[in-house]
């Protein structure tokens, strides 16, 4: 069975929301990257969350493990092919949620969590913040009252992107998340398989 | 045609050039300057770089690119498959490049190219910079002895890792682990790799 290395509202989310939209089992076991277990660190010497055993595989990068589960574990609607037509703004999508959105958050919670007072404010703090409110007009732009993000349907790409909600949270700059695209991921909250993967601890 | 868009020498772009070039598959480099042109911001409003046009395609984010090539032009051994026992690998180290490495690049960079003196060893980048030295060493673990970061051959994560060393190194300026760093040179040797980084303004 796929154990999935889980803190609640930590990357993990993505894995195992998606293990519920597919009916895929799974266990969890406690990942935390400021108090690492010894399991979790022989697992993943880098100490982010999620990391991802599966058999002889073993795993980190939450966006990698989706593509991994979705090709093993499908075939699933989550996933476009590469021979629909939405498969490249699916892919886009699905890197941008990480590679061009959350990403920018690690650096911005450090500093808002343990930097020192004077260094709370600084320049990267706010290179950062602007990163983010930038790229979340650019998907209120491009989903223009849509659902999701690519292929006319749920994906794995709107899970991808919908992690943001937390990232932002952390960082606190969850007030300045465009109301489009708030009303987006909320409308995806309400899926079941959700509202399961949130409650898992 | 595949069009890539791109600053000129920058490692993002380079990427997609030089898996084109290990596909044998024809592309057009379209590079400019710092600012980007107004009629790239009108074809991808963030600005960033690289951008694909491929036909009706038209995306961003290098490391997509990079797959929505692999699978749509291949098959190619840069992406082995699903039954393979290194798939997982190549997927992880593939998107590592960006979303681990990559996002604190970017962070990075920010800073170097745009804060003011005072600030461009502030607190933040300190951290960011220790985190980026801690995945370096993870990468130098993973590759240990051997001349691919998976497998006997080359992938997309060594395409896609290289080219992050080459902004960690070129556009910032800092040291590479010794083993990563030969690694990185005797991939940059390969004609595939210099033909895009010609055709990119590298060399």
């Amino acid at each position: 069975m796929i154990k999935i290395y889980h803190a609640q509202g930590a990357r993990s989310l993505r894995v195992v929301w998606l293990c519920e939209e597919m009916g895929v089992p799974y266990e969890t076991a406690e990942a935390s990257f400021m108090k690492p277990s010894d399991a979790f660190k022989a697992v993943n010497p880098l100490k982010t969350v999620p990391a991802l055993q599966d058999g002889d595989v073993n795993m980190i990068e939450s966006v990698a493990m989706m593509i991994y589960i979705m090709a093993k574990y499908g075939p699933t609607d989550l996933e476009v092919k590469p021979n629909e037509p939405g498969y490249p703004d699916y892919l886009q999508y699905l890197m941008f949620g990480e590679a061009g959105l959350a990403a920018y958050g690690n650096p911005l919670v450090a500093t808002r969590f343990m930097a020192p007072d004077d260094q709370k404010q600084n320049f990267t703090a706010g290179y950062l913040k602007n990163a983010i409110l930038k790229r979340l007009e650019f998907v209120g732009e491009r989903l223009a009252g849509k659902p999701y993000v690519a292929a006319n349907r749920f994906t794995a790409a709107d899970i991808s992107i919908a992690y943001i909600a937390n990232g932002a949270r952390y960082a606190g700059i969850e007030k300045e998340i465009p109301a489009p695209v708030m009303a987006y991921i909320e409308n995806l909250w309400q899926r079941p398989a959700y509202q399961r993967a949130a409650a898992v601890k | 045609m595949l069009t890539i868009h791109n600053f000129e020498r920058s490692g993002r772009g380079l990427r997609i050039a030089w898996l084109c070039e290990e596909m044998g598959l024809p592309y057009a480099l379209r590079l400019f300057g710092y600012p980007p042109p107004a009629d790239y911001l009108a074809l991808h409003p963030l600005g960033n770089v690289p951008f694909l046009e491929d036909g009706e395609v038209k995306i961003h984010e290098s490391v997509a690119i990079a797959l929505h090539i692999a699978s749509r032009y291949g098959p190619t051994p840069l992406l082995p498959p699903l039954t393979h026992p290194d798939y997982a690998r190549v997927l992880e180290l593939t998107v590592f490049s960006e979303a681990s490495f990559g996002g604190l690049l970017n962070t990075l960079m920010g800073a170097h190219f745009m804060a003011p003196e005072g600030e461009k060893q502030n607190w933040s980048i300190r951290g960011a910079t220790m985190r980026c030295e801690q995945q370096l060493g993870y990468l130098e673990a993973r590759l240990g002895d051997r001349s691919y970061l998976v497998g006997d051959e080359l992938t997309l994560a060594d395409i896609a890792i290289a080219t992050a060393l080459g902004v960690w190194r070129g556009a910032l300026g800092r040291d590479i682990p010794p083993k990563l760093a030969a690694y990185r040179d005797r991939l940059l040797q390969r004609p595939a790799y210099q033909r895009a980084a010609k055709a990119n303004g590298n060399i």
